[in-house]
């Protein structure tokens, strides 16, 4: 197929070879200055001339001065094509392109439906691709696909070509291009296509642009379901990174603890301090090193933070857990206004690394952010760390053996206070690394925590208490339906149809998604 | 509560109660009103329209302290969600009052003003019936209890407490702020709903605005009377002993027979009542109800009020419903700053340091014997004989 | 080695061991009889710590371990099987019984072997779950484990409390050998008499908190202690 393109464009720069006559360049002043004449047909025709006019800078500049001052539709449309033209052999790649998709894209013109007032009279005056435009943008597009390196701007040229060509008072012609766009099938090309397709008379073209259409809505539509389907991973490995910390201390003390979403806040913080100094400090190539940084900056702070809160606070309040939760919304309270007073009521963005920005493209119109993907794998990461802890060390055993029976570990010589410490800092230091992760997904504020928080909670009420399967079933299990309700309906709505199918499941399942107590 | 000081307390404290019960009413319901009517305009003994007014509020809110205390202080469950209650009755009272604004508003259409504005052209069905009042009225007791018994039976019953509990009632607080700001349309979003002009036929602007509001605060003292006998009765039946076995050991409770899931059941629904009227009584004295009245800070704040006045107190209750608002009227006008770290402080401070809050606080200096009872209770247990809830 | 001092102790409000004395030497066995709800229990509970003691005092190798919390009275080497045996339901048998050496002083990571020469039983079960055990094997696996500890005191709450006959036989074996070694004195409260009586060195018997009687098996007539236990 590629060759029947290129055997179709050697055929049209022949044609298009006869009809355009270089200009002298002496001549390139007066044709500029008709581009101010009075008689629009003139300006018109100065523009197309000047299109030809590849690599003068005067010519750009002068097209660019008319642009803007001229007030004629027409005029400004063929000034437009013109200036693509040049651009066409721009040095630059992404300019090249956007030229070329610019030219394929007036081939729209023509098939704009007409609006008409109440009156009956056009609302809009129209502007036409005319026959001696058509041949030139041919012709132009032609000549950039033969000298032509790059091979998107080479992809996008021959796009370009076939859209022009769906013009062409040819039925046959056009059932060709038709059928070259449906190879290519560019989902951007669908309102293209869905406007040839209202205009098109002849029944033959039509089916092929219908079967088109049909084809890309249909691909549309599983790339929209991957990318539903990646929202919810992510949003879930979020959650999950967040409640994972709540979770561990849950199952070890049996509090919760009200301020871990400003604990996340204070990691969203830390990160944003570490950016900015790297901005103003560090030389800009070491800007990227900033989050790598932040990630065990966070972890350490949060957590000293959280074991002084334990020991000063919390450790007061055991056998207690409603007054632990009263308690630690205190300090949540405090928490928002001290960064509120240092930073500012309002949101403040973290730049995120280079490395993180961009994503993969899984398929036409479908990219995975590298930040979302970032956090999906840093959040496994976590949770298979926290796996070896509990399962392979001996620390892990300890904590294990507090979770499921205080007293008798007490009675084991397991340093019970000791644990409780550590396992509110560690979960205390994983609420500052989830917000380090957070930081990467938009702008942060004093209240983001508040904004994630209740939901984390909700996770760990399904998880039930002390597994961590519990707690990732859980968390799937929220963000996967808050996906699917948003998807559905609006946000707010699919907030009240979670938190019911939460109440629902606890109905059924009381100690959430980890099982009841065997024999003891 | 122990039996032997259950006794003791009704020996030395309830022998005075009724004197004191009875001096605090005639305070608020008679030398107020009277110092509020009869002094001249700059006699330091008035009472302003501004005063009686906030005090009112203050009254309104202590009926929900009230309910609060009755769940928290005397059962045991901590309902993080009372502003959803407070928000249910308030929000009934606001769209009857709404309603009779008729066409007097500012579009002059018979619907609220926030509905035209929005483009709605017709009443959506759950405003039809408050047009009366007497569908309006019982609403404001019976939504809030309805939705309460129904939230307890699924919670209660398949034995989700403790913290649970807690934590899926803020997370129902958290959702009906979202759906009232969501569906701004049907229930006046963000700025919730305001603009009232009257309260069976008192007007609730213009000159005669203090009278209305002088009746509203007589209205508000006799309900919270009203309320706090109920509690008071309540709690010393055999139904409250059962409240309060449920909340010292609720598994003994439990194999003593009781189910104990009714009882909680039924406390939070008491609970869901009482804050439907508090809230109902707020808002003609406020002239607004909005979502930053239901979300989850208003209410874990409805929390401290009893928490500050000392659960397991009805008095503690109302003291500190007073208390922390007065506080936070003047602290968070002036030092608007100053008060999220007061408050902040005050949940640590008196969950910390006052666990019983300030009744307990007096009580400690008033008799000797109950004092040594108290430290008595509050020796430290090993940390080892805690366990996780729900175990 | 053991010692205790008009000790009383309190669950919440209610009064329960009220001035107990008792003194334990080194490789003593010692029974502790009483009916139901006389503060066995409680006693034991109040020397291992987990109850607190509001009057009177525990000491332990002349030491005062009274404020001491529960983990570090098991590091000073009692080990305590509570009644109902409480061992980790969630732990396989062979991280049960790593839970055991928490409290050694000489830091040793393996379980040693002659846990297993006591009760075979565990060596074949060590990667099942412990809640998934018989009861048996879950007494058997918490006597283990406090053996695991190396501790000088082992108190251990009603061991042959419903259980087959042919296990209690092999915990009385492992009583005796423990008993011929001399190293280790134990604490053991027992409803089955007859089976306390063949290992006990001494006896006491509570009733309603206070203990009423006390003295050597060998020298005193089992019927008359039969009296103060039976209803």
């Amino acid at each position: 197929m590629k060759k029947t393109i290129l055997a179709f464009t050697l055929a049209v720069i022949g044609f298009g070879n006869t009809v355009y006559s270089e200009i002298p360049p002496g001549e390139i002043n007066k044709v500029i200055s008709l581009l101010s004449d009075e008689d629009k047909e003139v300006r018109k025709n100065a523009a197309r001339e000047l299109g030809n006019y590849e690599g003068d800078v005067r010519v750009l500049e002068a097209l660019n001065n008319s642009w803007s001052k001229e007030t004629n539709e027409e005029v400004n449309f063929l000034i437009e094509i013109a200036l693509n033209k040049i651009k066409l052999s721009d040095h630059n790649p992404s300019v090249r392109k956007a030229a070329v998709d610019a030219l394929g894209d007036k081939a729209e013109a023509n098939f704009a439906l007409e609006e008409f007032d109440v009156e009956g009279a056009s609302l809009f005056s129209r502007v036409v691709l005319e026959e001696q435009d058509i041949s030139g943008i041919l012709f132009s597009l032609n000549q950039a696909f033969g000298t032509e390196k790059d091979r998107k701007v080479k992809n996008a040229i021959t796009e370009a070509i076939q859209k022009i060509r769906l013009l062409d008072k040819d039925a046959a012609v056009r059932k060709e291009a038709a059928e070259f766009l449906d190879e290519i099938g560019n989902p951007d090309t669908i309102m293209f296509l869905g406007r040839a397709r209202e205009k098109e008379m002849d029944a033959g073209v039509k089916s092929v642009l219908e079967k088109t259409i049909k084809r890309i809505e249909k691909r549309q539509q599983t790339s929209t379901t991957i990318q539903q389907l990646f929202n919810g991973i992510s949003v879930s490995s979020i959650y999950l990174l967040i409640a994972i910390g709540l979770a561990i201390t849950f199952g070890v003390m049996g509090v919760i603890n009200m301020a871990h979403g400003e604990f996340m806040m204070l990691g969203c913080y830390v990160t944003y301090v570490l950016h900015l100094f790297f901005r103003n400090y560090i030389s800009e190539s070491a800007f990227g090193l900033y989050f790598v940084l932040a990630l065990p900056v966070s972890f350490i702070l949060t957590g000293l933070f959280g074991w002084l809160l334990e020991s000063s606070v919390v450790r007061l309040l055991y056998g207690r857990p409603l007054d632990t939760l009263l308690a630690t919304w205190g300090v949540s309270l405090m928490l928002q206004q001290f960064i509120r007073q240092i930073f500012g009521a309002n949101n403040v963005d973290v730049m995120s690394p280079l490395w993180l920005t961009g994503g993969v493209s899984v398929m036409a119109g479908l990219q995975l952010p590298y930040k979302r993907l970032f956090i999906i794998g840093f959040t496994a990461a976590v949770v298979a760390g926290i796996y070896f802890l509990l399962l392979r060390t001996r620390l892990g055993l300890r904590i294990r053996a507090v979770m499921q029976n205080r007293t008798m570990s007490d009675c084991m010589g397991i340093p019970v206070r000791r644990i409780d410490s550590f396992t509110f800092a560690l979960g205390s230091g994983l609420a500052g690394i989830a917000g380090c992760n957070i930081s990467l997904l938009g702008s942060v504020g004093p209240s983001t925590g508040q904004n994630y928080i209740v939901d984390c909670f909700m996770v760990v009420v399904l998880g039930g208490v002390g597994k961590i399967v519990g707690s990732i079933a859980g968390a799937f299990g929220m963000g996967g339906t808050n996906s699917i309700f948003e998807f559905f309906t609006t946000a707010s709505m699919g907030k009240v149809l979670v938190f019911l199918l939460v109440i629902a499941f606890l109905r059924f399942r009381p100690t959430g998604f980890s099982p009841a107590k065997g024999r003891t | 509560m122990n039996r032997d000081i259950y006794c003791d307390y009704k020996k030395s404290v309830w022998k005075n109660e009724w004197t004191i019960t009875g001096m605090v009413i005639f305070v608020f319901l008679i030398v107020l009103p009277l110092l509020h009517v009869l002094p001249g305009e700059d006699s330091w003994l008035k009472v302003s329209n501004f005063r009686i007014n906030l005090l009112g509020k203050f009254l309104a809110l202590a009926i929900v302290a009230l309910g609060i205390d009755f769940i928290w202080g005397y059962t045991g469950i901590l309902s993080l969600g009372q502003g959803v209650f407070f928000g249910l009755g308030g929000y009934c009272m606001a769209m009857y009052l709404l309603l009779k604004v008729g066409t007097a508003g500012h579009y002059e259409s018979n619907l609220p003003d926030f509905m035209v504005w929005n483009g709605l052209t017709e009443l959506p069905w759950f405003w039809k019936p408050m047009y009366h009042a007497w569908v309006a009225i019982p609403c404001i007791v019976f939504v809030p209890a309805l939705c309460a018994l129904g939230l307890g039976y699924l919670t209660f019953k398949s034995g989700v407490g403790g913290v649970y509990f807690s934590i899926v009632t803020q997370a129902l607080a958290l959702v009906l702020s979202i759906t009232l700001i969501g569906q701004q349309p049907y229930t006046g979003g963000t700025n919730g709903l305001n603009d009232f002009r009257s309260i069976f036929g008192f007007p609730l602007r213009g000159p005669d605005l203090p009278t209305t509001q002088l009746f509203l605060y007589i209205v508000t003292v006799l309900v919270l009377v009203g309320a706090y006998f109920l509690c008071r009765w309540i709690i010393r039946s055999k139904l409250g002993r059962v409240l309060m076995a449920i909340r010292d050991d609720e598994k003994r409770a439990r194999f003593s027979g009781y189910d104990t899931a009714n009882f909680k059941i039924f406390a939070f629904g008491l609970a869901a009542a009482l804050a439907g009227v508090g809230g109902a009584l707020f808002v003609p004295q406020a002239e607004i109800i909005s979502p930053s009245n239901v979300g989850i800070v208003p209410s874990i704040e409805m929390v401290l009020w009893v928490a500050v006045g000392g659960r397991g107190t009805l008095v503690g209750a109302v003291l500190g419903a007073l208390l922390v608002n007065a506080a936070k009227s003047g602290l968070s006008e002036s030092f608007p700053g100053i008060w999220l770290y007061f408050l902040g402080a005050l949940f640590m401070g008196v969950v910390v340091f006052f666990p019983k809050g300030c009744v307990g606080f007096l009580g400690q200096f008033r008799s000797p014997g109950r004092q040594r009872k108290n430290t008595l209770r509050a020796e430290k247990v090993s940390v080892a004989s805690m366990k996780p809830p729900l175990s | 080695m053991l010692k205790v001092d008009y000790l009383n102790v309190y669950y919440g409000e209610s009064h329960v061991l009220h001035d107990v004395d008792m003194e334990i030497s080194q490789g003593q066995i010692v029974c502790l009889l009483g009916r139901n709800g006389v503060g066995k229990t409680t006693l034991l509970k109040g020397i291992m710590g987990v109850l607190p003691a509001r009057r009177g005092k525990v000491s332990f190798d002349n030491q005062e371990i009274t404020p001491l919390l529960p983990n570090r009275r098991a590091k000073l080497g009692i080990g305590y099987v509570p009644q109902g045996r409480e061992i980790f339901p969630y732990l396989s048998v062979h991280e049960n019984l790593l839970v055991g050496l928490e409290s050694r002083k000489d830091s040793l990571r393996t379980v040693p072997e002659e846990i297993f020469e006591l009760f075979p039983v565990l060596k074949s079960m060590l990667g099942r779950k412990g809640g998934d055990l018989s009861g048996g094997q879950q007494q058997q696996l918490a006597i283990g484990r406090a053996l695991a500890m190396g501790p000088k005191l082992l108190m251990l709450d009603e061991p042959t409390e419903g259980i087959q006959p042919s296990i209690i036989l092999e915990i009385e074996n492992v009583i005796q050998r423990i008993k011929e070694r001399g190293n280790i004195a134990v604490l053991m409260v027992e409803q089955y008499l007859d089976f306390a009586w063949r290992i006990a060195d001494y006896y006491y018997v509570m009733a309603k908190g206070s203990v009423v009687s006390h003295g050597s098996t060998k020298e005193t007539d089992i019927e008359y202690v039969k009296e103060h236990i039976t209803v």
